[in-house]
């Protein structure tokens, strides 16, 4: 129990670091229009003037006027890279991602290939040949409502009162109506939605950033706060309360396997297709976490 | 002729030798026509958009190895409007599926796209989560018509091609699958072709593609037939549904396919037509059978000669080159109408001469100017062929081989004819129309300034409508308003995203290319912008390219966009097959290239096209794509192309035609005087015409562009044969002895001209309206300047006969 706590502290240490905004992205642009003077701004500022085309990639709405008069235009697809004249503003040109936890990540992602390859997807592949689809589905529903309280804690925690007040109406009713959890009658029949928020939402919320780029075991592509969400989710699920050890395992080990059955066939075939797997992996878990945070999701 | 004072020799030698050796040249003829039978079957229309087109340009090549990476698919679009405007129900349902299984029924159907066959998507979640996508249809899943509403209503993909905006029609794709054997001949003759964008072609190579054309060819045109039934079988299975809903169909090439039915049902209508108004006229001239029987003999035996060379050469038929039947009937016509009126007077004058001696006689007199005037409509149509517009080109280089064979006939076998019948009085010309010409005559001779002046003052006023000359036009406004087939493609150009292709490729950045992406973001951006440039044009109808793909995805993904990352596992995680239907036709590999199609709506108001080219390009450019990274294909820029050059062509091929007749005129008179009075009348019906055209504001275009040349060809006939014969008349009373001679046969053929294309104001093909009524326009305009001030001119410039100086050519 003991060294539990102490990896907590360890992760909270090294979140401290990521409190600071080091991510010039996620800054401010969200979903505001960055409009044509903005763009001007930026060119008048001297530096390389950075194309509309970047500054949509940039997932900023980019205004252009061409004949046919003005137009805004929303990004349908970003890659929410720092452009070469807002760091330049402070001091410094862009870089590629430095990724400071390199060595052990590559480690890891190897070591997951191998688990993966040799232990997940034959099992998610067994498990998916023994339960049909809709089983799946009951079976991730279970999983969901039996970390509501979790997402409640955290709403509640971020101030988000009319989220926490549907995670309670949602745990419920699902686990009552909905026979413990695996039917969902708070979506269908009173269209609460859901609201899932996890410890990494909170932190968000409290500014603190996601800190560098690490791959757990298993779990795969996380960072540094996802981490930090991650064991301590573990340790305050609720499934704590109701199960001990070893079979406490078996279910979080059912849990992996209900979520992971749906991707096994995404990995593979990104794997396959991918020059560098790790780079692919992570640039795609960078770019997500990085729009996730400019465009917050609708309430 | 009594003042036939110098018999010249060539003439009379001539005569004499046509006269004689009559039955060798029947003979000859007959002869020429079994052969020319026999080729019949061989001659052909092909009235296809791409006969419209020049084909040995860069352009055109551009174009075709556009299309040949991308690949899109052939497609029929049938709009299905519900009656009671309820088009999400059960019964527009059960309508769109029985259609579609009928049209998969179709031989060459690949598949029937509509809005029930697609999967619609209500959340992005449905990509990754290993659900197959393909299953999210309204055939598989039975959604509501509510529901249907709901995933469909503003759509990024589908608006405009699947429903209208509007919600009030439903479009149906017919996706036609390609012929293979076609497609792989198309392409050996497009990898050969693209050499002559940076270079000759060599020998082995011309040999070559003159090879794959000849074997292309026959599967082409069996291609062409099959989709005039398909096209039938169409609209027969529509009608099932036309209780409860109207149906409209349309499509790049159902265009195309139109234009050959209405082509070739004007090609028999108005040839029987303008046979028959032809008969009646001389009926009503000569008051005599024989003289209704024999030149329209003459006028079918030089169509069918020319129809059977055409078949022989394999010289299509387009859309322009269609008149040529009715324009070579007339043009036939008008040579026998002047033989005949001499002829006549012969026979009135010197009723004593037996048939031979008459026929001599009318040769005498007529085999120069008759030969002149043929050459002179010859050259006429031969200036077309420096038009620089291919299709032009065709047709003036038709023309010119119809002439020469209407000159042989006209000249050679009607004569022979002649000299077989009976000699028989001859009724005398009409008594009032002598009378009007005579007091003309003796107007112009006392006000000669006067006359000359006021005429040209009108021609000059009608002259300044040049400069309101535009051309604008579509294939859609060749159909008349009121026709079924303008109501159709208007509806589907309005309310399903245009009609004419224009499409943008554009060559993207490799320096922004990220490995293993399907396309970095960056790219997808300039795209983007590219896209929203294009679409922000009032005619651009539907725009798709990946754009439309990556909006749908945004709305799914919770109005957030993907990353660059994301969409490329989306592209991964579906199947090729699926990928292929998808995105192949926007997006190429090596170099990577993307492309934007969209389609003009050619009924936009007040468009201007030669605006929108120039708008775009600026456009594109401040979006920040530099001009050698993008180009602009198909269709409407090929068409585009050709207009543009109409203007420059008619102002080339008007001079060259001046310049042409003025020398032939000066070879005919030997005078420079009268080869310059000659050509007066004559630019100035020209000038006319063209400004006429400019007023009434009809658009400029293919057909319309060869009136002026083709007029000043049949106008100068009558100068030629007004100015031969006022030279040969004796001084003291010249005018009055022309206009009583030549007068007539000039209002004759200038009447029986104007007639015979007026009919063609009667068809639902505006081209060929604008055609018949302004052709005819030209012939009055023409008859008016050679009664008026070509007289008025020579009365106050040229000495006639008596001096002694009769012209000899003559």
């Amino acid at each position: 129990m003991k060294h539990r706590y102490s990896l907590i502290w360890l992760l909270a240490f090294g979140l401290t670091g990521c409190a600071s905004p080091s991510e010039p992205v996620a800054a401010d642009n969200g979903s505001q229009p960055a409009s044509a003077t903005q763009s001007q701004d930026a060119a008048n500022a001297g530096s390389k003037q950075i194309s509309a085309a970047e500054q949509l990639a940039s997932g900023k709405t980019t205004r252009i006027t061409t004949s046919q008069g003005t137009l805004d235009i929303e990004p349908t697809v970003v890659d929410m890279e720092p452009r070469a004249d807002e760091t330049a503003a402070e001091g410094g040109a862009a870089i590629p991602y430095a990724d400071p936890l390199k060595v052990w990540n590559r480690a890891m992602f190897r070591f997951n290939h191998v688990s993966y390859t040799y232990a997940l997807i034959p099992l998610a592949k067994g498990y998916e040949k023994v339960l049909p689809a809709p089983v799946r589905a009951k079976v991730g529903n279970a999983f969901a409502n039996i970390r509501e309280p979790l997402n409640l804690v955290n709403n509640a925690l971020s101030g988000n009162i009319k989220g926490a007040g549907a995670n309670l109406g949602r745990f419920v009713i699902n686990s009552t109506v909905g026979i413990f959890g695996l039917f969902d009658p708070a979506t269908a029949w009173f269209d609460i939605a859901e609201s899932k928020q996890s410890i990494a939402d909170t932190l968000s919320h409290y500014n603190v950033g996601h800190g560098p780029y690490l791959v757990l075991p298993i779990l795969g592509q996380s960072d540094l706060r996802g981490a930090t969400s991650v064991v301590g989710e573990a340790l305050l699920h609720p499934l704590n309360q109701l199960v001990d050890a070893p079979e406490l395992y078996y279910i979080q080990g059912l849990n992996i396997i209900n979520s992971f059955s749906d991707r096994a066939d995404l990995y593979q075939t990104l794997y396959q297709q991918a020059e560098d797997p790790y780079i692919y992996f992570r640039n795609q878990h960078l770019q997500g976490v990085k729009r996730d945070e400019a465009y917050v999701k609708p309430e | 002729m009594s003042n036939q004072s110098k018999p010249g020799g060539i003439n009379q030698w001539l005569a004499m030798t046509i006269v004689r050796s009559r039955l060798l040249i029947i003979g000859l003829f007959v002869l020429l026509i079994a052969i020319a039978l026999a080729f019949l079957n061989q001659f052909r229309i092909d009235a296809s958009a791409e006969t419209l087109l020049v084909k040995n340009n860069a352009l055109y090549i551009q174009s075709q190895l556009a299309n040949q990476r991308f690949s899109p698919d052939e497609f029929i679009l049938v709009a299905y409007k519900p009656a009671d405007g309820e088009l999400f129900s059960a019964q527009t349902f059960a309508d769109i599926t029985a259609l579609s299984a009928n049209y998969a029924s179709l031989a060459r159907v690949s598949s029937v796209t509509s809005m029930l066959t697609v999967p619609l998507l209500a959340d992005a979640s449905a990509f990754t989560s290993g659900t197959d996508v393909g299953s999210l249809t309204w055939q598989q899943q039975q959604y509501s018509p509510a529901q249907m509403r709901q995933l469909l209503t503003d759509h990024p993909i589908f608006t405009d091609l699947l429903l209208n905006k509007a919600q009030t029609a439903a479009g149906i794709q017919i996706v036609f699958e390609a012929d293979a054997e076609l497609t792989e001949l198309d392409q050996q003759i497009l990898d050969i072709q693209q050499h002559t964008l940076s270079r000759e072609l060599n020998a082995d190579e011309e040999a070559r593609l003159k090879q794959l054309q000849r074997a292309a060819d026959p599967i082409r045109q069996q291609l062409t037939k099959q989709r005039q039934q398909e096209i039938e079988q169409i609209e027969q299975f529509n009608q099932q549904v036309s209780e409860h809903a109207s149906t409209y169909v349309g499509g790049a090439y159902v265009v195309g396919q139109h234009l050959i039915t209405m082509i070739k049902s004007d090609l028999t209508t108005f040839g029987l037509a303008i046979a028959l108004i032809i008969a009646a006229l001389l009926l009503a001239i000569y008051r005599s059978w024989r003289w209704v029987f024999f030149p329209l003999l003459s006028c079918s035996v030089s169509v069918l000669l020319t129809c059977g060379l055409f078949g022989l050469l394999d010289l299509r038929t387009t859309v322009i080159s269609a008149n040529f039947i009715a324009l070579q009937l007339i043009l036939t016509l008008a040579v026998m109408i002047h033989l005949l009126g001499a002829y006549r007077e012969i026979a009135r004058d010197k009723p004593q001469h037996s048939q031979q001696q008459r026929v001599i006689g009318m040769l005498q007199q007529k085999i120069a100017p008759c030969f002149y005037a043929t050459l002179t409509t010859s050259v006429g149509f031969g200036s077309l062929i420096f038009s620089g517009i291919q299709p032009v080109v065709d047709f003036g280089f038709m023309m010119l081989i119809a002439m020469l064979i209407t000159m042989s006939v006209s000249l050679l076998l009607f004569p022979a004819l002649l000299s077989l019948l009976q000699a028989r009085s001859e009724t005398a010309e009409f008594g009032w129309l002598q009378q009007g010409l005579q007091r003309l005559a003796a107007m112009v001779k006392r006000w000669p300034y006067p006359i000359s002046l006021s005429v040209l003052l009108l021609f000059v006023l009608l002259a300044t409508g040049i400069s309101r000359l535009n051309v604008e036009n579509s294939f859609i406004n060749y159909f008349a308003k009121d026709t079924q087939v303008h109501r159709e493609l208007a509806f589907i150009d309005q309310q399903f995203g245009g009609s004419t292709p224009l499409d943008i490729v554009i060559t993207l950045d490799p320096a922004q290319a990220k490995p293993d992406l399907l396309i970095a973001a960056t790219q997808l951006n300039q795209l983007h912008l590219a896209h929203a440039a294009v679409n922000a044009f009032e005619a651009t109808g539907s725009v798709t390219s990946l754009i439309n793909f990556t909006t749908l995805a945004r709305q799914l993904n919770q109005d957030r966009p993907l990353t660059e990352y994301e969409l490329d596992t989306i592209y991964e995680m579906l199947s090729s097959k699926v990928t292929n239907q998808l995105v192949g036709a926007y997006l190429a590999d090596a170099p990577q290239q993307v492309r934007i199609a969209s389609r003009i709506q050619d009924t936009t108001e007040g468009l201007s096209r030669e605006q929108l080219m120039q708008q775009l390009h600026q456009d594109l450019q401040t979006v920040g794509l530099a001009q050698e990274d993008y180009q602009l294909t198909n269709l409407f820029v090929l068409y585009q192309d050709i207009l543009s050059r109409l203007f420059d062509s008619q102002v080339k091929t008007l001079g060259l035609v001046y310049l042409a007749l003025g020398l032939v005129l000066l070879g005919i008179f030997r005078s420079l005087k009268i080869a310059v009075i000659a050509l007066v009348p004559n630019v100035l019906t020209t000038l006319g015409i063209v400004g006429f055209i400019g007023w009434l504001n009809i658009p400029l275009d293919l057909m319309t562009i060869t009136i002026a040349a083709i007029a000043m060809g049949i106008a100068v006939d009558d100068t030629i044969h007004f100015v031969h014969n006022y030279l040969l008349q004796p001084a003291e009373n010249a005018l009055g002895a022309t206009f009583a001679h030549t007068g007539m046969a000039i209002v004759f053929t200038s009447v029986i001209i104007a007639a015979g294309f007026a009919v063609f104001g009667f068809s639902d093909f505006l081209p060929s309206v604008y055609f018949g009524i302004l052709t005819a326009a030209a012939m009055l305009m023409a008859l008016f300047t050679n009664i008026t001030i070509l007289p008025a001119l020579l009365h106050c410039f040229v000495q006639a006969a008596p001096t002694g100086q009769q012209v000899s050519a003559a």
